[in-house]
C-alpha cells in the first residue's frame, strides 16, 4: 500500500473514533438531561392529577362504582390537563383509558407494576411516552391513576442531532481525506524524485543529481544522496580514467613492441626465403640489428619503470650530498657531450633521496634538454635551498614544448615529435620514468615551457640535516 | 598503372613494404609523415594507399579525410589489434587492414585482393604466356585454360611473385605445404616437374644448385 493511502486510512480511523466518541458523549448527555427535566415536569403534572382525582372522590362518594362518571371525569381531565390519563380500579380493571396510545393497556399495566414512584416508558412508532402510576385513596376507597406524558420531542431532537452529526462527520471525513492525501502526496513527491534519481544512477548515468533544496528531512536525505552520488561518480570516473590510461598504455606499448617486430620479422623472412642482392641483405641485417637493440632497450626501460611503481614500492631515503650527485650525473653522461652543463649551488648541502634514482632523474632531464638543441649550447642545473627544502631546476633554451602537450609528456610512450624522438634515440619513456622517481621522493615535476624559448623543469627535495 | 603509396613513419617498415611490392612488380612511393602523405595524395595519382594509423603530426584517420574524395582504395596498417580500432578503420572507408607484425606474403595477398576489387588492374600475374589470376585461382597458357592441383597452383604463384629471385627450397616447401619437409622427400621437385611440363616452362624454371628454384625474368 502506498504511504499516502496508509496515512489517509490511519488518520481517518483515528478521526472516526474521536469524533464518534465525542459526539456520543455530547448528544447522549444532552438527551438524558432533557429527558430528566421532562420527567420532573411530568411527575409534577401527575401529582396534580392525583390531587384532582382525590378531590373528585371526595365530591362524588361512589365514584369508583359508577364507571360512566369516571369516564366523564377522565374525559374532562384529559381535555383540560393535556396529558393522557387512565383510571383503574383496585382490581386493575380499566374504568377509563385515554392515554393517547393506540394499544395502551399493556404499558399501563406495566406502569402499575412499577409501583407508586416508578416511571416507565412506552413506545408506539415514533412516539414515546413517560408513564407514572399512583393509587389515589380516600377513606378506604382506592383508584389507580396512570398519567402518560408524550416525550417524543426529546427523542426527535436527539435523532435530529444524530442525523446532523452524521452529515457533518461525512463532510469532515471527505475533507480530511482529501487534505491528508494531498499533504502526503506532497511529502512523498520528493521521495519519488529521489527514487527516480537512484534508478537513473543505477542504470549508469552517474552525473544525475536530485537537485532538491530545503530544510526538512527529505531534503537533507536528498542532500546526502547527492553527496553519495558525487562520490560514486568520482570513483567511477577514477576507474574510467585508470582503465583509459591502462588502455592507452597497452595500445602505445603494443605499438612500440610491434613496430620493431614487424621489421625484424619482415626482413628476416625476406632474407631466408630468397637469394637477395648483397646490398639488400646488408641493409636488412642492419635493420634487424637496430630494431632488436631498440626492443632490448625498451624492455630494460620498461622493467625499471615497472619496478618503480609508486603503489608497490617505497624508497628508503638517505642523505645524498649534492656535490656527489652532480659528479655522478656528469660521469653518467657521454664524455663528448654536445652541450655544456652549468651546475650552480651544488657545492654544499645534502638532500634526502636515493642516489641512483636521483642520478638517473637528472641524467634523463639533462638528456631531454640536450635533445631540445639549446641555442646557447648549455643547460643550467641549479640547486636552491629554502625552508629546509632544496629546489632543483634544470633549464634549457631549446625548442620548447607546446602548451597543450605539457600535461601529457609524462605519460609513458608519449612523444611530442615522434620522428625526431626516434631519430634521437628517444623511447618516449624517459619523462614517465622521471615522474615516477619524483613521486617516490614525495615531489612532482613542474614544467614551464615556451615554444622557441626553452623549457624549465623543477622539483623539490627535502634537505637532510647535518 | 599508377604507383602504390606507402605511408608509414617507420623507415624500416616502409622500406620493407616497398621491397616486397617491388619484387611483385609494383611501383611504390614512400611518405614518412602525414604532411608529406597529404601533399602526395593531393598532387599524385595512386592505385592504392597503405596507411599507418599512428603517424606523427597528421594521423592516419585524419588522412582518410583527404583520401576519401579521391576514391583511392586504402589498406590500414595498424599495430592496434583491438576490434574497436579495426571497426573504426573500416567504417572510415578503409578497404582492408593489416595488423602489425605481418608477413610480406600476407601483405601481398591483401594488396592484390584490394586492387582486384577496386578494378585497378592488379592481381593478374604474367610470364612467358602464362596468365594467373590468384583470386579466381585460374591459369591460362597462351589463352587456353590449364588445370592445376591446388599445390601446383600455390607453387606457381610463389614463383611468379618472386620472379628472378632464387628461392630456398625449404622455405618454398613451408610456404606451399606448411611445416618442414621430410628429409629426402621429393614432393617439391615432383611438383616443379609437373609445372614445367604442364606450362611449357621447362627452361624457364631453373634449378639453382644448393639453393632451390628460380623463375626467370621475361626479357
Amino acid at each position: 500500500m502506498k504511504l499516502a493511502a496508509k496515512l489517509t486510512l490511519v488518520i481517518l480511523l483515528l478521526l472516526a473514533l474521536l469524533l464518534n466518541l465525542g459526539a456520543a458523549w455530547l448528544i447522549g448527555s444532552g438527551f438524558s438531561a432533557q429527558l430528566q427535566a421532562a420527567a420532573q415536569q411530568n411527575v409534577a403534572v401527575h401529582r396534580a392529577e392525583c390531587y384532582q382525582l382525590q378531590k373528585a372522590m371526595i365530591e362524588t362518594p361512589n365514584l369508583e362504582t359508577q364507571p360512566p362518571l369516571v369516564v366523564l371525569y377522565g374525559q374532562q381531565r384529559t381535555a383540560q390537563a393535556g396529558v393522557g390519563l387512565a383510571i383503574l380500579s383496585v382490581e386493575r380493571a380499566f374504568l377509563y383509558s385515554g392515554t393517547g396510545m393506540e394499544n395502551g393497556w399493556q404499558p399501563v399495566l406495566r406502569a402499575l407494576d412499577a409501583g407508586e414512584d416508578g416511571m416507565t416508558y412506552a413506545q408506539e412508532g415514533a412516539k414515546v411516552w413517560q408513564l407514572f402510576a399512583s393509587p389515589v385513596q380516600w377513606q378506604g376507597r382506592t383508584l389507580w391513576l396512570v398519567s402518560s406524558c408524550d416525550v417524543s420531542s426529546v427523542f426527535q431532537l436527539r435523532n435530529q442531532q444524530l442525523a446532523g452529526f452524521a452529515r457533518l462527520e461525512l463532510i469532515a471525513f471527505a475533507g480530511v481525506a482529501l487534505a491528508v492525501w494531498a499533504v502526503s502526496r506532497r511529502l512523498t513527491r520528493p521521495l519519488k524524485a529521489l527514487e527516480e534519481s537512484a534508478r537513473a544512477i543505477a542504470a549508469g548515468s552517474y552525473d544525475r543529481r536530485t537537485g532538491m533544496t530545503g530544510a526538512d528531512e527529505v531534503a537533507s536525505l536528498a542532500a546526502s544522496f547527492d553527496a553519495m552520488a558525487e562520490a560514486v561518480e568520482q570513483r567511477a570516473n577514477q576507474l574510467d580514467l585508470a582503465v583509459h590510461q591502462r588502455e592507452d598504455f597497452v595500445s602505445a606499448f603494443t605499438h612500440e613492441l610491434k613496430t620493431p617486430m614487424t621489421s625484424m620479422l619482415g626482413y628476416a623472412d625476406l632474407m631466408r626465403s630468397a637469394e637477395v642482392k648483397p646490398e639488400v641483405r646488408q641493409r636488412a641485417a642492419n635493420y634487424i640489428y637496430h630494431e632488436t637493440k631498440r626492443l632490448e632497450s625498451l624492455s630494460a626501460k620498461l622493467m625499471t619503470f615497472m619496478a618503480l611503481d609508486p603503489e608497490h614500492k617505497t624508497l628508503e631515503l638517505r642523505p645524498v650530498a649534492l656535490a656527489a650527485l652532480a659528479e655522478r650525473t656528469a660521469r653518467a653522461l657521454p664524455a663528448e657531450y654536445p652541450v655544456r652543463l652549468c651546475w650552480e649551488g651544488f657545492e654544499a648541502g645534502r638532500v634526502l633521496g636515493d642516489e641512483d634514482l636521483l642520478t638517473s632523474l637528472l641524467e634523463n632531464l639533462i638528456n631531454n634538454g640536450m635533445r631540445a638543441e639549446p641555442k646557447d649550447g648549455r643547460i643550467s642545473i641549479t640547486a636552491h635551498r629554502k625552508n629546509g627544502q632544496v629546489e632543483i631546476t634544470v633549464r634549457d633554451r631549446g625548442r620548447g614544448i607546446p602548451q597543450k602537450e605539457l600535461e601529457r609528456i609524462t605519460e609513458p610512450f608519449y612523444m611530442v615529435d615522434k620522428s625526431r624522438a626516434r631519430a634521437q634515440n628517444g623511447s618516449g619513456f624517459g619523462l614517465a620514468l622521471c615522474a615516477r622517481i619524483a613521486r617516490l621522493h614525495g615531489t612532482r615535476l613542474e614544467f614551464e615551457s615556451q615554444p622557441g624559448e626553452g623549457t624549465t623543469v623543477r622539483f623539490t627535495l627535502k634537505e637532510a640535516g647535518e | 598503372m599508377n604507383p602504390i603509396l606507402i605511408v608509414d613513419d617507420e623507415r624500416p617498415i616502409a622500406e620493407l613494404i616497398e621491397l616486397t611490392l617491388l619484387q611483385a612488380g609494383y611501383r611504390c612511393e614512400i611518405a614518412l609523415d602525414g604532411e608529406t602523405a597529404a601533399d602526395k595524395i593531393e598532387t599524385g595519382r595512386y592505385d592504392l594507399i597503405l596507411l599507418d594509423i599512428m603517424l606523427p603530426g597528421v594521423s592516419g584517420y585524419e588522412l582518410m579525410e583527404y583520401i576519401r574524395p579521391t576514391g583511392t582504395p586504402v589498406i590500414f596498417l595498424t599495430a592496434k589489434g583491438m576490434l574497436a580500432d579495426r571497426v573504426r578503420g573500416l567504417r572510415m572507408g578503409a578497404d582492408d587492414y593489416i595488423v602489425k607484425p605481418f608477413e610480406p606474403l600476407e601483405l601481398l595477398a591483401r594488396v592484390e585482393s584490394v586492387l582486384r576489387r577496386a578494378g585497378r588492374g592488379g592481381g593478374l600475374l604474367r610470364a612467358f604466356g602464362v596468365v594467373v589470376d590468384p583470386a579466381a585461382r585460374r591459369v591460362e597458357k597462351d589463352g587456353a585454360p590449364v588445370a592445376l592441383t591446388p599445390r601446383e597452383f600455390d607453387l606457381l604463384v610463389l614463383l611468379l611473385r618472386n620472379q628472378g629471385i632464387a628461392l630456398y627450397r625449404d622455405v618454398m616447401y613451408e610456404r606451399v605445404w606448411g611445416g618442414e619437409e621430410e628429409a629426402g622427400s621429393r614432393t617439391l621437385d615432383l611438383h616443379i616437374q609437373r609445372l614445367r611440363k604442364k606450362l611449357g616452362l621447362a627452361d624457364k624454371i631453373k634449378t639453382v644448385y644448393k639453393i632451390g628454384y628460380l623463375l626467370e625474368v621475361e626479357t
